[in-house]
């Protein structure tokens, strides 16, 4: 179970403004949420806070009713394991392969390497990426960069998955592959948050869009998540 | 309100999951120094360098302290007769000195006896032999009791050298004393070099691992945001370190070694001028695995150093 709540959070980060301004709102577990708004409305910080690379100036994040602000910093690493992320500029590691960028997070969680080959080719599989496991991150287009990133997000079989602007610099094929990757993902239980702005991608996509501008929520139309998650098909 | 105060159960980490990583590391941590060979093996010698000096110091004060201990144990002074002294005149005063109440032996050594001693020096046999009859004086060794303090064995010396057939008496544990003072102060200058250059050893292993660590901030950032702990992304960079110590510890056991090799033969004709037998110390097993061990410790705490310092500065943004 994955839920997540942002309870008046402020982030306001230092000689800036306040990239988020008493942000409260709900992400009930299993469900799938567009973040989006213009350039600077808050949506990467939203993300970062989550990730707990950054911590609010003020309010409360629950994850599974833990306050995570208060996480101490000998957890994180934990927590961080059951979180999935996925960035517009990939964090690839350039001088490994792409099954060594995706077996990452399962060597940090100390998998047997039987194990580890195993989820690395399922992930790779289900990105479309498996025969080119081998191949330096260098040697792949940005559609491909980004669908190895996904696979490294998904391979430890994250409990949420985050996701910043994932098709910021892909064609709307492309994009729309990726998002129906994020789909199939959300639809085996995972809690799916991605930030983006492509408004029309994401109407098309059908899913509850959270819109911020200037750190705030101005629109929550979480109609279709809620429903589902009322009625218990999430 | 959830019973842990952690948002998700969190699953044990196996022990040997630990054990295959520092494997892996180590296997790791080789490849990367041996792919750079040349900056590790500036690094090697640096610190090979700096562990070379204190290192050699210790040498030089175990060596002296052993060599002490031999001359201790003798605790005696030498007599040297006039040349051209009759038998029956140093016979008189050998029986003189043994009668007296400290003196426990007295060995004497005859011209002849002497002359022979110099026989294995060639270059002193040659020059002997351009003179037409043995310059050497007949000697006598004359140890005392081994509770004698110095200013009483060289009373006791003085004694005989106011006879009228002695030359010159010499009290070799004046110079013993000297020798001692000099071992205390080589001992304490290593202790204070040891860590003034154990501490350039931890510097030089910690820019070395400062450098490694920049190569890799972005690998870092990514371990970071995949939940690696500090443990576990510090690892290689305490490997590399031990592996920068144990380098140099390797290249100072080669400069040691040479240098006790260059030393020996000199210094075994001194010694054996007074009659000692000389065995430098420094070449057993212990002495080479305490420098390694030391080196290892060296550059993990460079290591250790280097990582916490640039781990705390790492935004992961």
């Amino acid at each position: 179970m994955s839920k997540i709540e942002f309870q008046r959070v402020t982030k306001r980060f230092q000689g800036g403004g306040e990239a988020l301004k008493d942000v409260s709102v709900v992400f009930p577990e299993g469900t799938m949420t567009f973040l989006t708004g213009h350039s600077g409305a808050g949506k990467s910080t939203f993300l970062r806070l989550l990730l707990r690379t950054e911590s609010p100036t003020r309010g409360q994040i629950f994850v599974n009713d833990v306050n995570i602000v208060k996480l101490p910093v000998r957890k994180i690493p934990a927590y961080r394991q059951n979180l999935g992320a996925v960035f517009q500029d990939h964090h690839l590691l350039s001088e490994r392969s792409v099954y060594e960028n995706v077996a990452l997070p399962l060597k940090v969680a100390g998998m047997r390497e039987q194990d580890v080959a195993r989820r690395v080719r399922a992930a790779l599989s289900r990105v479309g990426l498996l025969e080119k496991e081998r191949l330096g991150t260098r040697a792949l287009s940005t559609g491909e960069r980004q669908r190895v990133g996904i696979a490294r997000a998904v391979v430890n079989r994250p409990k949420v998955l985050l996701a910043d602007e994932p098709t910021g610099n892909l064609d709307p094929d492309l994009s729309r592959d990726i998002m129906t990757l994020f789909e199939q993902f959300n639809q085996v239980g995972t809690t799916v948050i991605v930030a983006s702005h492509d408004r029309e991608l994401i109407d098309a996509m059908g899913f509850r869009i959270v819109e911020l501008a200037s750190g705030g929520v101005i629109c929550d139309d979480d109609s279709t998540n809620l429903d589902k998650w009322k009625d218990g098909s999430v | 309100m959830a019973a842990s105060n952690e948002p998700w159960p969190r699953s044990k980490r196996p022990i040997a999951a630990t054990f295959r990583d520092h494997v892996s590391v180590i296997r790791d941590s080789v490849r990367f120094t041996s792919r750079r060979f040349g900056t590790s093996l500036l690094v090697w010698l640096l610190i090979g360098t700096a562990m070379s000096l204190p290192a050699g110091l210790y040498l030089i004060e175990r060596n002296i302290e052993v060599i002490s201990r031999q001359w201790d144990s003798l605790n005696s002074f030498s007599v040297y007769f006039k040349v051209g002294a009759s038998e029956g005149d140093i016979n008189e005063l050998v029986q003189q000195i043994r009668s007296h109440s400290d003196v426990v032996t007295v060995t004497t050594v005859t011209p002849e006896e002497a002359l022979n001693e110099f026989s294995s020096y060639k270059v002193i046999m040659d020059a002997m032999t351009l003179l037409e009859s043995n310059p050497l004086p007949a000697s006598a060794r004359v140890a005392v009791d081994d509770q004698l303090s110095l200013k009483r064995l060289s009373d006791v010396a003085l004694q005989f050298g106011e006879l009228g057939v002695v030359d010159e008496i010499v009290v070799e544990r004046a110079w013993l004393q000297r020798l001692q003072a000099i071992d205390e102060f080589i001992s304490r200058l290593g202790w204070v070099l040891g860590v003034l250059f154990g501490a350039g050893a931890v510097l030089i292993t910690a820019a070395s691992v400062r450098l490694a660590l920049e190569l890799r901030l972005e690998e870092i950032k990514v371990l970071k945001l995949v939940g690696a702990t500090n443990a576990f992304i510090t690892r290689p960079f305490l490997y590399s370190g031990a592996i920068y110590g144990l380098g140099g510890a390797l290249v100072a056991a080669m400069v040691l070694s040479a240098a006790l090799i260059l030393l020996e033969a000199p210094l075994g004709a001194l010694w054996s001028s007074y009659g000692q037998m000389v065995n430098l110390q420094g070449d057993e097993p212990a002495f080479y695995f305490g420098l390694g061990l030391v080196g290892v410790i060296l550059g993990v705490i460079g290591g250790l150093v280097a990582s916490n310092q640039r781990l705390r500065e790492i935004n992961i943004d």
